[in-house]
């Protein structure tokens, strides 16, 4: 059984907050599953199932299903880290063509800028003692498989600064971003070392914020008066260690990429706009190579000289500004990018980064952490 | 409030805490003895250690490994950290790459390929597996 064709996405809301101190984090899923809503022109009764991942405070799907009143017949509470909103789209779409929900909320909303982040009780993870002890942060998570690919295939920091400027020529246009003076590669380069070999301007934003998005049957996508946007491939992988037989040269997205593309029956050649997670530039530069945008190691030399700006290069990505100058909401960007393909679908990006008969894109993302264990999911969607 | 403590001079390591499964690691290690995971079914090395092979599902047994490795790859970090560390995977001689840090060295020295050491690293508790050059 495929998904290809069984499911649409006929809501999808950015809440447009980035600081958000005097609100609850409840209060914020809430709001985005309200816009989603309201941008599908659907009410909160039609919902029947629900997906959320570890941002929802609580007890997973209970506590928020619970808290926003959802009457629901399937649940699904998949951690993938940030990319468990794209892995999401995937499942509802599952469920819809099982029969199981009609009309599916995925929601995500934080404020790492406004709370202190707590970490989960319960059982140590059986990596904990082997590699808590030296200090793997985000930043040098990526940045050991950045030092790698450069070891390997020679790519540059300049080349990793173009995925930065291309994102902030979009985030230009955007007025929520947090972000949005263009740079050059001289200022990338020029940014503090946080962890080698990534820059400051490397690295994603902290922001607070979420987002949601309503994915119904067939039927329900037709009722409503939203332009049709049609989920005809999914995929999903986690990738670790693997007791020591590690290669940090790819990604889980080598895996996710082809089943999602292989499931909608297109090639990376067809994709007209790309949402890749960029939660540091090498995340993007790797699921590129993995989603088979250019061959591995190759990489680098794609995303010189403006390739990934709209109007400008040949595969136009993060049209919203993405992570590394718009929002990361809760430390988690996988829904912003399925958001932004979705807007492109629509035609209701900013007019200066539609790209135009926009009819087919990629989103894709890697949640977790790429120099240990990260889950990668790939979604394609089609402008019917 | 995280902001009223105040900022240790040097980045402290966590001791491991140990389960019945790793304790004959941990019970090495305070003895300077290095254990890797090998698989008596395939005969693959692995690491971290476990009793049933991650790729076989076979019977797995500890053995004390050498200790030399190369670099595989390395990140010094700057920000987020009281003291700027150096993280990577350590490539062993019996095959496994490994999580560890770099210390006693010039961290701007580091280098992919570059041989290694292991030495133990003292914490509030068990001491832990990291890499000095050769």
């Amino acid at each position: 059984m495929s998904i290809k064709g069984k499911a649409y996405i006929a809501g999808a809301y950015e809440h447009p907050t980035r600081l958000a101190p005097d609100k609850s984090t409840p209060q914020l899923h809430a709001e985005c599953a309200r816009g989603a809503l309201e941008d599908a022109g659907l009410t909160k009764a039609d919902i029947d199932g629900y997906f959320c991942a570890g941002d929802a405070p609580g007890f997973g799907p209970m506590s928020m299903a619970d808290y926003m009143g959802l009457k629901l017949r399937h649940m699904d509470s998949t951690e993938t880290g940030g990319s468990s909103y794209i892995v999401h789209v995937g499942h509802a779409a599952e469920a819809i063509a099982a029969g199981k929900c009609s009309v599916a909320l995925i929601t995500l909303a934080g404020r790492p800028r406004s709370e202190p982040f707590r970490r989960g009780g319960g059982v140590a993870a059986p990596e904990a003692d082997f590699e808590g002890p030296y200090g793997g942060q985000t930043s040098n998570l990526y940045g050991m498989c950045a030092a790698r690919h450069m070891h390997e295939f020679g790519t540059t920091s300049e080349q990793l600064a173009w995925i930065k400027v291309a994102a902030s020529h979009h985030a230009q246009y955007n007025p929520h971003a947090m972000l949005r003076d263009v740079v050059t590669v001289e200022d990338v380069l020029a940014s503090p070392i946080i962890s080698t070999p990534l820059h400051r301007l490397d690295c994603c934003v902290i922001s607070d914020g979420g987002g949601a998005l309503i994915v119904t049957s067939p039927e329900v996508a037709r009722s409503l008066k939203r332009p049709l946007v049609k989920v005809i491939g999914a995929g999903e992988a986690p990738k670790g260690p693997n007791g020591g037989d590690l290669d940090l040269t790819y990604s889980a997205a080598a895996w996710s990429g082809p089943a999602a593309f292989a499931e909608a029956g297109v090639t990376p050649g067809d994709i007209k706009y790309a949402s890749i997670y960029d939660s540091f530039t090498i995340t993007v530069l790797m699921q590129l190579e993995d989603l088979g945008f250019c061959k591995k190691g190759e990489g680098g030399r794609f995303v010189a000289d403006g390739n990934l700006i709209s109007g400008v290069g040949r595969l136009p990505f993060n049209t919203d500004g993405g992570g590394l100058c718009n929002n990361h909401p809760t430390n988690r960007g996988g829904i912003t990018k399925v958001i932004e393909a979705v807007r492109q679908l629509r035609g209701e990006a900013h007019p200066k980064v539609q790209v135009p008969s926009c009819d087919l894109a990629v989103a894709t993302g890697i949640g977790g952490a790429l120099g240990t264990r990260h889950g990668a999911g790939t979604v394609i969607l089609e402008r019917e | 409030m995280a902001e009223a403590q105040a900022t240790p001079a040097v980045r402290k390591i966590p001791a491991p805490q140990g389960n019945p499964e790793t304790k004959p690691f941990w019970d090495a290690a305070q003895a300077g003895k290095f254990l890797i995971g090998r698989c008596t079914a395939c005969g693959e090395a692995h690491y971290y250690p476990r009793t049933l092979c991650p790729f076989c599902f076979g019977a797995a047994e500890m053995e004390e490994a050498s200790g030399d490795g190369v670099i595989y790859t390395v990140s010094v970090t700057y920000r987020g950290a009281p003291e700027p560390y150096a993280i990577g995977y350590v490539a062993l001689k019996e095959g496994p790459r490994i999580l560890t840090n770099f210390v006693d060295c010039d961290f701007k020295a580091l280098a992919i390929g570059q041989a290694v050491k292991l030495k133990w690293t003292a914490t509030e508790g068990l001491p832990v597996p990291t890499f000095t050059p050769a």
